[in-house]
């Protein structure tokens, strides 16, 4: 069809809007018009902002097209019935809200296409359905795609597809489903290479390689939602701030006035970083405004999914004033504004913070209202480096992966699962990724011998298949035991063992992992849904509870990762100290004027570090000797810098340190003090051997086990089992540690323990951003102090060590007393 | 580092292996041979080696303590017959045309057909063996019958240090009325005891990821 045709069709979508009072936005048009022009790009919306509309909207005026051609006079054929667009969305959750719109715009526009939807909560009955007559549209993740590919038929699936689009890209970008994503489309591609190509994605701050790492190809344009969002930020800061400030305290004191503003506004959504801090502030704003009671719920990515559904659709309803949660609330398609956010605890990330703070005040041109909670004296500079980097638009990077070896074993098994796999032409379509463009003919080599005779091309294992190579060179898995295994191993996120939590009467309320059961004996009270829940039994992979009448207990806690300080802000927060050190204080911000007294302690008692100076105090306790160093550059990079600098001193003395760190420095804490001296010696922050001594001073060979356990999961070395069944065979259960012990040991050239060790390198000790805080201390200038006792600075890493050492409650008194001590002057 | 028990002398060898001075026997258990063939069996495709090192370490035991007899205190094989189980059968057939052949209390994972370990060589039990007053079976006692050398639990425990140090060792677990030996194979996992005051526990140093034939015995205090 010639783009001009679609012309009539666009006015029927004009009027549609204009029939539910809609104004249709520019960015909404142009995408419209990019679409029918056969375009392939990038729509750039945050979430909530009319995208999923823009995005099928033209789609639906195509399907209109058609019908209106087919039932026209000339007779011509009417397409055949079958899968023309494919939506992936990163969240099960998303998929639903996201099916629901598609179709209820397409019923009221008239439009006859069946939109469907297909993830890992599909029923056989769904999947069956979907199979033997596709949906025109079909809604999935990136697992589930893969799951289609393992089908023997699925060529025929998308012999007619004409589009894919993938929502909040930005969410996918640089983890290993990104890369699943990637993988799949550029294999759509090679089946039909006229595909057009979308990708939705918030603002990040390396937009340009995200929509290579799409597969996007330069041609592809990029459209902006011209939305300007105009985002207010009130910190809320204590009545007095305590001069030596430490994790969770100054939070959960600022509870009543937090209860205000919920009672004051319709809608309230309160983000926690983690899923254990929801539990614990719906206890606590409980205790402080009962009123509440019955108007609040809980929201966390391990409560169960109809829970979830149910303080959805309650807030929806109005029925709901508050809602706390987590992350779990960062995305949602068709998500009701609400009239208020709260952000307890520093986000730590500029990107995540305007997400949530978005959350309010949908309407154009509205005003986005969020409080932000500091939980410590010191976050309370993180919120004015937060709106800073906002006004600056300086948003953070999604770092793209490179060349991950195992999500491509699990690939080369997934096409092989399915109609076979060609190593040729496999190869070709990876060197037209981003993710694997750099791809050797070797490392691809290596994978194929991997999967067919066991990895090392001396070594042919007799007994062992995963692969074959039938004689034409096409490797497949034709084994149906096998098959059903890859099934069931698809995808790449890892969960520690999860056990359904019940009552003992019946109904589920969620999961809970296995490490924080173990630590529970039967009779136990724990907090969980925001329910005191007494522990019965623990039996088949299940938690058996019932409700307790007691109000204490332990609060349920996940693995999860630490959020850190990303560089942006950690630059702003230096540049802040700067301008305190030097500023008159006449003009100050509120917030600053509030964290004076602080800043004046700890340049009374140490020294208030400008940009360029990296300061580091020695202080001597009954404990032994604490060197506190400052170079304020996020948790992630103090792991690394303080492990690296401990092992250089130890080069130059025998000593032993105990490490502790937070966002804004790190603590060695020795029986003896390093001489001052050593302190300036170039060598102790040189960039030159930088990996080597990382390796050296970092455990990376326990760092490296650890990981292994993402590659073995992903590449299929272990095997989760079956659902809901013990694993068949108990002759094959070995954890990945002890795989990584025997490749190590036996095989340590193997390509995937390799690959943990760059991982680790550059994902959890980030090699790159280390080095540029180096280069940055090294231009500097080194201030020691030496103060009598603790600062405002070193109170917190301090605190944080003895947190991890000492159970909390006595954690609290014990700190309570060493503040006591502190504060007598 | 020896320990008496039953007023016999037993030395305590790093390389997880207890040797009976009085009797000159040498014990293991859990050597859990052809493991990483089963696996890759299972398609995971394992390195070779950790068979070949065991039956190296084993051989330079006997010859170091002069043992005159080497019994292993079960899961001696891992699995069901493999490629691995043609080099370890040759072994065996070794051991046993030197005049001390492997013998083996049977475990739950030697599955394979008492022909088989004929076939090989090794000298098969039954359930249990007493030898002066004092048995050898694969699992811990359940009832209140003789002393007790037994292994099939894999003992370690965690050993936490200063800051975040913490290492998790194999080791040999004494309580009043049984001795627990570490899984002498390489490829094997651990599960972590929990000691009474009465106890007396061992750890080896000498664990699945050192590369050398070295280590020390430490007891540990409780």
């Amino acid at each position: 069809m010639h783009p001009n045709d679609y012309k009539p069709y666009l006015k029927i979508l004009e009027n549609w809007f204009h029939q539910r009072g809609w104004k249709v936005f520019d960015f909404q048009r142009s995408c419209w018009n990019a679409v029918l022009l056969g375009r392939d790009g990038l729509l750039n919306a945050p979430t909530g902002s009319g995208k999923t509309l823009a995005m099928w909207l033209p789609y639906a005026a195509k399907a209109l097209a058609e019908e209106a051609i087919s039932s026209g006079a000339k007779g011509t054929s009417r397409p055949k019935p079958g899968l023309r667009l494919l939506w992936i969305t990163p969240l099960r959750a998303l998929a639903r809200d996201t099916e629901l719109a598609l179709q209820k715009s397409a019923e009221e526009l008239g439009v006859s296409w069946k939109i469907g939807r297909r993830t890992g909560d599909s029923s056989a009955a769904d999947k069956a359905r979907i199979r033997k007559s596709p949906p025109e549209v079909l809604i999935t993740t990136p697992e589930t795609l893969h799951l289609l590919l393992t089908q023997a038929d699925y060529p025929t699936l998308f012999r007619q597809l004409d589009g894919i689009i993938v929502d909040e890209w930005h969410e996918l970008m640089g983890t290993k489903r990104g890369v699943q994503t990637e993988l799949a489309i550029a294999h759509l591609r090679a089946l039909r290479p006229q595909l057009q190509l979308w990708g939705i994605s918030a603002t990040i701050g390396n937009m340009q390689e995200a929509t290579k790492a799409l597969g996007l190809h330069p041609e592809a344009i990029t459209i902006k939602a011209d939305i300007h969002k105009k985002i207010e930020v009130h910190t809320l800061l204590p009545d007095h701030i305590d001069q030596f400030p430490w994790a969770g305290h100054i939070g959960l004191k600022l509870a009543p006035r937090i209860a205000e503003i919920v009672r004051g506004s319709t809608s309230t959504l309160l983000f926690t970083n983690t899923r254990s801090m929801t539990e614990i502030w719906y206890q606590h704003l409980l205790d402080v405004a009962p009123d509440l009671a019955g108007r609040m719920a809980i929201h966390h990515s391990s409560l169960n999914d109809e829970l979830r559904s149910w303080v959805e659709q309650s807030l929806h309803a109005g029925e709901l004033q508050l809602v706390i949660c987590t992350s779990s609330l960062d995305l949602g398609v068709d998500f009701a504004p609400v009239e208020t956010v709260i952000q307890v605890g520093s986000p730590k990330g500029v990107a995540r913070f305007m997400q949530r703070a978005g959350r309010s005040g949908h309407q154009p041109g509205a005003t986005s209202t969020i409080y932000f909670v500091p939980t410590h004296a010191l976050e309370i500079l993180d919120s004015v480096a937060l709106q800073r980097a906002m006004h600056s638009g300086q948003i953070e990077n999604r770092e793209a992966l490179h060349k991950p070896l195992d999500v491509l074993v699990q690939f080369v098994c997934t096409l092989a699962t399915g109609v076979g796999c060609r190593p040729d032409e496999l190869f070709t379509q990876l060197q037209s990724t981003y993710t694997y463009r750099e791809i050797t003919r070797e490392e691809f080599h290596w994978v194929v011998e991997f999967l067919t005779s066991g990895g090392t091309v001396l070594q042919h294992y007799e007994e062992y298949t995963r692969v074959h190579k039938t004689d034409n060179g096409i490797l497949h898995i034709a084994d149906r035991r096998s098959a059903m295994r890859h099934r069931l191993s698809i995808g790449t996120i890892l969960s520690d063992t999860n056990l359904s939590v019940r009552f003992v009467k019946g109904g589920r309320i969620g999961s809970v992992e296995e490490s924080f059961i173990a630590r529970l004996k039967p009779g136990d009270v724990f907090l969980f849904a925001g329910r005191y829940l007494e522990f019965v039994r623990l039996k088949d992979l299940t938690v058996y509870v019932r409700k307790s009448a007691a109000t204490k207990g332990a609060v349920s806690r996940w693995m999860g990762g630490r959020m850190q300080l990303s560089s942006q802000l950690a630059h702003h927060i230096r540049v802040l100290l700067q301008e305190l050190a030097h500023n008159d204080h006449g003009l100050l911000a509120p917030e600053l004027q509030a964290m004076l007294p602080l800043l004046h302690k700890q340049a009374e008692r140490s020294h208030l570090p400008t940009e360029h100076e990296l300061l580091i105090e020695q202080i001597r306790t009954r404990e032994g000797w604490h060197h506190f160093i400052f170079p304020i550059d996020g948790r992630a990079v103090h792991e690394g810098l303080s492990s690296l600098i401990a092992w250089r001193i130890g080069q130059k003395m025998p000593i032993s340190f105990s490490i502790a760190m937070n966002d804004y420095g790190f603590e060695l804490l020795s029986d003896q003090p390093v001489p001052l001296d050593l302190f300036r010696d170039p060598y102790l922050f040189s960039t030159d051997n930088l990996e080597d001594d990382i390796r050296a001073g970092i455990n990376a060979s326990e760092m490296a086990k650890r990981h292994f356990r993402e590659v073995a999961r992903i590449s299929g070395l272990i095997f989760q089992g079956y659902p809901g069944k013990m694993l068949q065979n108990r002759h094959l259960q070995a954890n990945s540690g002890l795989l990584f012990d025997v490749f190590e040991k036996y095989e340590p050239d193997n390509r995937l323990i390799g690959q943990s060790y760059t991982e680790v390198m550059q994902n959890h000790v980030e090699t790159q951003r280390l080095g540029r805080t180096l280069n940055r201390i090294r231009s500097g200038v080194i201030v020691i102090t030496c103060p009598d006792r603790f600062t405002p600075f070193s109170f917190p890493i301090m605190v944080d060590r003895l947190r991890s050492k000492l159970s909390s409650e006595k954690l609290e008194d014990r700190i309570r007393k060493m503040y006591a001590k502190l504060t007598v002057d | 580092m020896n320990i008496t028990l039953q007023s016999n002398t037993f030395d305590i060898l790093a390389e997880r292996a207890l040797f009976w001075q009085e009797k000159r026997i040498l014990l293991v258990a859990d050597t859990h041979f052809g493991k990483t063939g089963t696996f890759r069996q299972g398609g995971i495709p394992l390195p070779i080696g950790a068979d070949s090192q065991g039956m190296t370490q084993l051989d330079a035991l006997i010859e170091r303590t002069q043992a005159e007899r080497c019994i292993v205190l079960g899961d001696f094989f891992h699995s069901v017959i493999n490629a691995e189980w043609v080099a370890l059968k040759q072994w065996c057939q070794q051991r046993r045309a030197a005049g001390r052949p492997i013998e083996l209390v049977p475990g739950n994972h030697d599955i394979l057909k008492t022909a088989d370990y004929l076939e090989a060589g090794i000298v098969i039990h039954g359930q249990h063996l007493i030898i002066d007053g004092i048995r050898l079976q694969h699992e811990p006692p359940e009832d209140d019958g003789p002393f007790t050398l037994c292994g099939h639990l894999h003992p370690g425990i965690a050993l936490s240090g200063m800051g975040k140090q913490r290492l998790r060792l194999p080791c040999f677990w004494f309580t009043k009325k049984m001795g627990v030996l570490p899984a002498f194979g390489y490829f094997t996992g651990l599960w972590d005891v929990t000691p009474s005051e009465d106890d007396r526990l061992f750890v080896t140093t000498q664990t699945r990821q050192t590369t050398e034939y070295s280590g020390t015995i430490v007891q540990i205090k409780l």
